[in-house]
């Protein structure tokens, strides 16, 4: 005897009972969606514990502006954007933010300037994740975006709202920063 | 032929998916039930920073006023001889001299080591941490000998003398632990 497995719904159909106020539904789209979004948020900011809370960030985000996803893209096209911009706020407040406040923790700032150092004769993918990690946050952001997640350097300098020659500057600066961490 | 770089190549070829290291939708739910108020951006957090900042600014200008009070009180001849000896300041002080020589030895110590392990660009900004504690610690003692016995300052810079003991006995156990 077999049992029928219910099929799973659709995105569409996830996304539609979300929308409706179902939590469960929204919780299956979190779970297809999680390691996409924190991907993009760890990689950007370069430390766990915000790479977390900006996480859920952009899904409670995403749960209160569901009603203005138009449905076509796809959601994860959708939720992509919106991680995005709502890491590039982030990146612009803590910039600001480390402007007003003390210099870095200075054991901190020792275990990242040492952790950049051993040199790598082979590109394992541990030591890029640990060199794009040790990037200053324009270089590594660009960097991200334009090399490992595929935007444009026109798109990316207007989401930043900077000239494209300062992205492409910023691009060249991180390559050649990773060229010598990884040499 | 193009030559390809190599490490756009390995970029190109990271995952897009890293999982979290825990479950987040506990948190996303519960975040989802609260009044939107709760949404807690990195606005909100750097608001949180931006108020720490108004109280450090407030606590800093009410010790300079009380400097400047102290001071101004304080006057030659109106006040009788301070008795050092019954005075728990004083023995404070020697207590934290003490304290703070021992806990910059034992710093020295751990970031020689950590020096001689790690590339000299590590090194520096915890060089320079630790000759900032010593600037701290110098002009406090400074402070402290001229201050008067009974000055409302002196505890405020006694406190100030313990913390700067403890952020030194502190760095050296984090740099022990790393």
């Amino acid at each position: 005897m077999t049992v029928a497995v219910p099929p799973q719904p659709s995105e569409e159909a996830l996304v539609d009972a979300a929308r409706g106020g179902d939590q469960r539904a929204f919780e299956q789209l979190y779970r297809d969606h999680a390691g996409r979004v924190y991907g993009l948020c760890l990689r950007l900011v370069a430390d766990p514990t915000e790479a977390e809370q900006l996480t859920q960030d952009a899904f409670v985000q995403a749960w209160r502006k569901l009603d203005r996803f138009d449905g076509q893209s796809a959601l994860g096209t959708w939720l992509h954007r919106l991680t995005t911009n709502l890491v590039l706020d982030w990146l612009r407040a803590r910039g600001r933010r480390r402007q007003r406040e003390e210099p870095l923790d200075p054991v901190e700032e020792a275990d990242r300037l040492r952790q950049t150092a051993p040199p790598a004769r082979v590109i394992d993918r541990l030591e890029l994740e640990r060199a794009i990690a040790a990037l200053p946050d324009g270089a590594r952001t660009v960097f991200v975006l334009a090399e490992v997640e595929g935007y444009p350097l026109k798109e990316i300098a207007a989401r930043m709202g900077v000239a494209e020659g300062t992205v492409k500057a910023q691009n060249h600066r991180a390559r050649r920063l990773l060229r010598e961490a990884l040499r | 032929m193009t030559d390809r770089d190599p490490i756009l190549d390995a970029a190109r070829d990271l995952p897009r998916r890293v999982e979290p290291s825990r479950d987040l939708w506990p948190e996303i739910r519960r975040r989802m039930d609260a009044p939107p108020l709760e949404v807690v951006g990195p606005r909100d957090r750097g608001a949180t920073v931006w108020n720490d900042r108004w109280r450090h600014l407030a606590s800093g200008v009410a010790l300079a006023a009380a400097l400047v009070a102290g001071v101004l009180l304080v006057r030659p001849g109106t006040m009788p001889a301070p008795d050092e000896t019954a005075t728990p300041g004083a023995a404070t002080v020697a207590t934290l001299d003490r304290a703070y020589d021992e806990a910059r030895t034992e710093l020295a110590t751990v970031l020689a080591a950590r020096c001689d392990e790690w590339p000299a660009t590590a090194c520096a900004p915890l060089i320079e941490s630790a000759r900032n504690l010593d600037r701290s610690a110098e002009s406090l003692r400074t402070a402290l000998a001229s201050v008067p016995a009974d000055s409302p300052t002196r505890p405020l810079l006694v406190a100030r003398f313990e913390d700067t003991v403890a952020r030194t006995r502190d760095l050296t156990s984090r740099l022990v632990r790393l």
